[in-house]
């Protein structure tokens, strides 16, 4: 039961309102978390493994909490060596129990995501010694647990760094981990952000209802009027990439970058949407990444609380370290400032942009996905007091429109490449689609169009692309006005009663009459609820 | 007062909505689009039924593919007279065969509902479950099955051929494997209890408006095998119906696994089809009296120029391999050729 299927929408989000709305509100709570246990239920048996993280975070917050406490309430009766010694032995035992517990999670993320690939390269780097290694295959994979993975992570370490104070009840920390809307694909929340909100089992209201509906349309409309159609574009891509043309191959590549980018901020709105009319706030995941200006700035804008979430629990961790500091100050003294900056940068980021990779699932790809984002950012890292001289000299800013619209389109190609190997099967698939872009024929003996409305290949049809096409003239126009924030959204809403409505109505007869389901097609598989 | 105003924007909001969904309903009605030639994806089959005379079906059959390749009902009008339709098709699930059926009760009165049974063992949870919401919402508002016809605008119209919903297919594909599949044995493969569930629920649909269902099997040795029919059986006999396995009358319908397969074993070609189906309707008619409307005027516009076309495709396509067809015969394959079905 994923977000965009007529099951969530017309039978369990409904059903979760109305139990929601009729019990008293000290019960609400508990009516999440059943409905939530539920919701991860019909799509994987592996709940223990949620309840089993609640759990131990909870015991592991807990029992820091309970070891500062005891240290307080010892600290008045010490002298001042006494208490520096008692201050730091808590401290120690503190961490003792966090990396304990991220140790924990990790252990549980590795046995589900990436003991089999482990053991699978093993296996291949004996085979090269005439060492045969047969691996098990099993099926371990609770659903989003790379999500509620980080989000236990972070609960822990902010209770580390003191930033909340322990929970207390596993049962709000349980909803905090399992919460319906976010469990299989995020966005990645705070504790701090997010759990007290759905905890306090406010009353439904309209306002936030029709709001909440208005996203999940808007997620609706980008799903099954562009992503799950160019999804056919994209397979027919990658199945036969051996046999690609350059042309056919960038059509590939940008095809899935609008794909993604169309699936997974489509099913984050029906998420955010979700938990709105609940009148739970949501961090927001995207903020029109493709009008980014540089890499850095895409990843600003691409999976926010993901890139959140790197950023303040291993890159400002990293950045802090006593080694990087001793390395920076070292650089600082023998290269100048300029190469500590580099160096700094490159240390900090090597270990996100790996654990990014990562992240994303058990596959070489996804590694060369992370490394080539590094490399990128480093580089940009390294460039940027030049390009400022530049821009200096040549009187322009990152405001110059035609700069900027520049900028734009470097930064498409970025994306655009990045996402050829993400999307790649293997590297020698990844390769090998690069490769034609170089070698080979770049345009086709027969039309590209031709090929692309080749019903035999791809299974689409003119009128199919005329929907895309409408369909990212829309979500564009939509951006636009996001990003010179008009409040197009607010104006909507709280415009006359006939016009929003009408808006509602022209979003739902879009989707019922240009979406693509029903007879010849298969609606596509979340991407992200794969990770 | 907060709360009055609440429930009044719901039920208003609501209210707009319902009366969206019923025009796009009447806007997509498949009695408007299929006989225009905008409908020939899956749902072509089911927007037949919506066109076909009030009260002139005798018997329907419902399944997946095997129940739509392997389910002729030319060859009972042209041997015994009696008005069939075959809603069949690839990947058809159990909640949209009960859609279909209780759709068929609204306009037709058939003495016979045939459910082939490959897709009780196709329903996993989930399909089934994505498929009932699906088909609740189908019921109500029919029209939205065939939203796709908008994109006929750019496309050519056709009229791909449904002979009574069965498509014709000459070619054969020879089965090379064992002939003896339903080798004996004690083990059952039990259906599992939604697919159980809905059979009951078609089951039932069928008495309450006199009609007789029928559980039967397709021959085909790639989806069955003895333990299967034990199963099959046993759900039959909890249900009271008739369970017809063609797999275990082989012989005496006089299948040949070199020539009457269209793709070794899986499914029949329209000369296989044609057998079992004349096999079939001799047992059906050991239970059930049907009637020959075969010279009736009524009947005879609607069905023998259908007959007509259907010997002359068939000559058509014997002795030709898929690769090696004549532009008539693709013509016909791709785009239905220049027939129509007649009042169409």
């Amino acid at each position: 039961m994923a977000y965009h299927e007529n099951l969530y929408l017309l039978v369990f989000l409904p059903l979760v309102l109305i139990f929601y709305q009729l019990v008293p509100a000290r019960v609400r709570p508990y009516i999440l978390l059943a409905f939530s246990c539920l919701f991860f239920l019909a799509n994987s048996k592996w709940i223990l493994i949620p309840i089993a993280l609640t759990v131990l975070i909870w015991q592991c917050g807990v029992l820091m909490e309970r070891v500062r406490k005891e240290t307080e309430e010892k600290l008045p009766s010490l002298d001042k060596a006494g208490k520096k010694e008692l201050k730091e032995k808590t401290e120690k035992t503190a961490k003792r129990i966090l990396v304990f517990g991220i140790l924990a999670i990790l252990a549980v993320l590795f046995v589900s995501q990436y003991l089999h690939f482990t053991l699978e390269n093993i296996a291949g780097l004996l085979s090269l010694g005439g060492i045969r290694l047969k691996i098990p295959s099993w099926s371990f994979f609770p659903i989003g647990i790379s999500f509620y993975s980080l989000e236990a992570i972070g609960y822990l370490v902010d209770v580390y760094w003191k930033k909340i104070q322990a929970d207390h009840n596993p049962f709000r920390l349980g909803l905090f981990i399992l919460f319906f809307p976010q469990v299989m694909e995020g966005p990645i929340a705070s504790y701090k952000d997010t759990a007290m909100q759905l905890w306090q089992g406010e009353s439904l209201y309209i306002d936030r209802i029709s709001s909440g509906l208005f996203r999940i349309l808007l997620g609706l409309f980008k799903k099954m009027m562009v992503a799950d159609r160019l999804a056919r574009v994209v397979t027919c891509v990658y199945d036969n990439y051996n046999h690609m043309y350059g042309i056919m191959v960038i059509l590939g590549a940008v095809a899935y970058t609008i794909q993604l980018y169309m699936e997974f901020s489509g099913s984050i709105d029906v998420v955010i949407g979700s938990a709105e009319m609940l009148g739970i706030r949501l961090p927001e995941n995207f903020r029109q990444p493709f009008m980014a200006q540089n890499a850095a700035d895409f990843w600003r804008r691409w999976h926010i609380s993901l890139g959140t979430w790197f950023r303040t629990y291993l890159f400002y961790a990293v950045s802090m370290s006593k080694s990087v500091k001793n390395v920076n100050k070292k650089l600082r003294k023998k290269y100048g400032k300029y190469a500590s900056m580099v160096g700094t940068s490159a240390m900090a980021l090597l270990p996100v942009w790996l654990a990014t990779g990562l992240w994303h699932g058990p596959s070489w790809t996804y590694i060369f996905y992370g490394f080539y984002y590094f490399a990128i950012l480093l580089a940009e890292t390294a460039l940027m007091p030049y390009i400022d001289k530049l821009e200096e000299r040549l009187h322009i800013s990152a405001k110059t429109p035609w700069y900027a619209a520049l900028n734009m389109m470097r930064t498409w190609v970025v994306i655009f490449t990045g996402e050829l190997f993400f999307r790649a099967k293997s590297m020698h698939q990844g390769l090998t689609l690069f490769s034609h872009l170089f070698t080979g024929s770049f345009f086709p003996k027969r039309g590209v169009w031709d090929i692309l409305t080749d019903q035999r290949a791809i299974l689409l049809e003119k009128a199919d692309y005329l929907a895309i096409l409408f369909g990212i003239v829309v979500i564009l126009i939509i951006d636009i006005c996001r990003e010179k924030e008009l409040g197009l959204k607010e104006k909507i809403l709280q415009g006359p009663v006939l016009i929003r409505w009408s808006v509602f109505y022209l979003l739902i007869a879009a989707i019922l009459i240009f979406g693509a389901y029903g007879a010849g097609f298969q609606a596509v598989e979340l991407i992200y609820a794969g990770f | 007062m907060r709360y009055k105003n609440t429930v009044l924007r719901i039920a208003g909001f609501l209210a707009g909505l319902l009366v969206l969904l019923l025009v796009l309903n009447t806007v997509f009605s498949p009695k408007r689009w299929y006989p225009e030639g905008y409908i020939q994806d899956r749902n072509a089959r089911t927007a037949m039924l919506s066109c076909e005379e009030p009260e002139t079906i005798d018997i329907i059959n419902v399944g997946d593919s095997e129940s739509g390749m392997d389910f002729n009902p030319m060859t009972i009008w042209e041997d015994k007279g009696y008005t069939a339709l075959n809603i069949g098709c690839d990947g058809l699930t159990l909640p949209e065969c009960y859609t279909v059926v209780k759709k068929m009760f609204r306009t037709q009165s058939p003495k016979v509902v045939l459910v082939e049974s490959n897709l009780l063992y196709r329903s996993e949870k989930k399909r089934l479950a994505k498929s009932m919401t699906a088909e609740f919402f189908y019921d109500a508002f029919e029209g939205l099955r065939f939203h796709n016809v908008w994109k006929y605008v750019w496309k050519e119209r056709g009229y791909r051929l449904y002979f009574k919903g069965y498509i014709l297919n000459g070619f054969s594909n020879p089965y090379e494997g064992e002939t003896d599949y339903m080798k004996p044995t004690e083990k059952a493969e039990d259906i599992q209890m939604m697919p159980a569930f809905w059979m009951e629920r078609i089951c039932s649909l069928c008495r309450k408006n006199g009609a007789e269902p029928v559980l039967w099997s397709a021959p085909s040795p790639i989806n069955y095998h003895m333990a299967k029919h034990n199963g099959l059986q046993k759900l039959a006999d909890k249900n009271e119906i008739r369970y017809l396995d063609c797999n275990l009358s082989v012989d005496e319908i006089g299948l040949d696994w070199s020539s009457d397969t269209l793709d070794k074993g899986d499914h029949l070609n329209c000369f296989g089809a044609e057998k079992t189906t004349a096999w079939l309707a001799g047992r059906i008619e050991e239970s059930i009296e049907l009637s020959d409307h075969r010279g009736e005027a009524s009947y005879a516009g609607a069905w023998d120029p259908v007959l007509e076309r259907y010997l002359e495709m068939k000559d058509m396509m014997k002795g030709y391999h898929a690769e090696n067809l004549p532009q008539e015969v693709m013509d016909y394959i791709y785009n239905g050729g220049d027939f129509r079905e007649p009042g169409f």
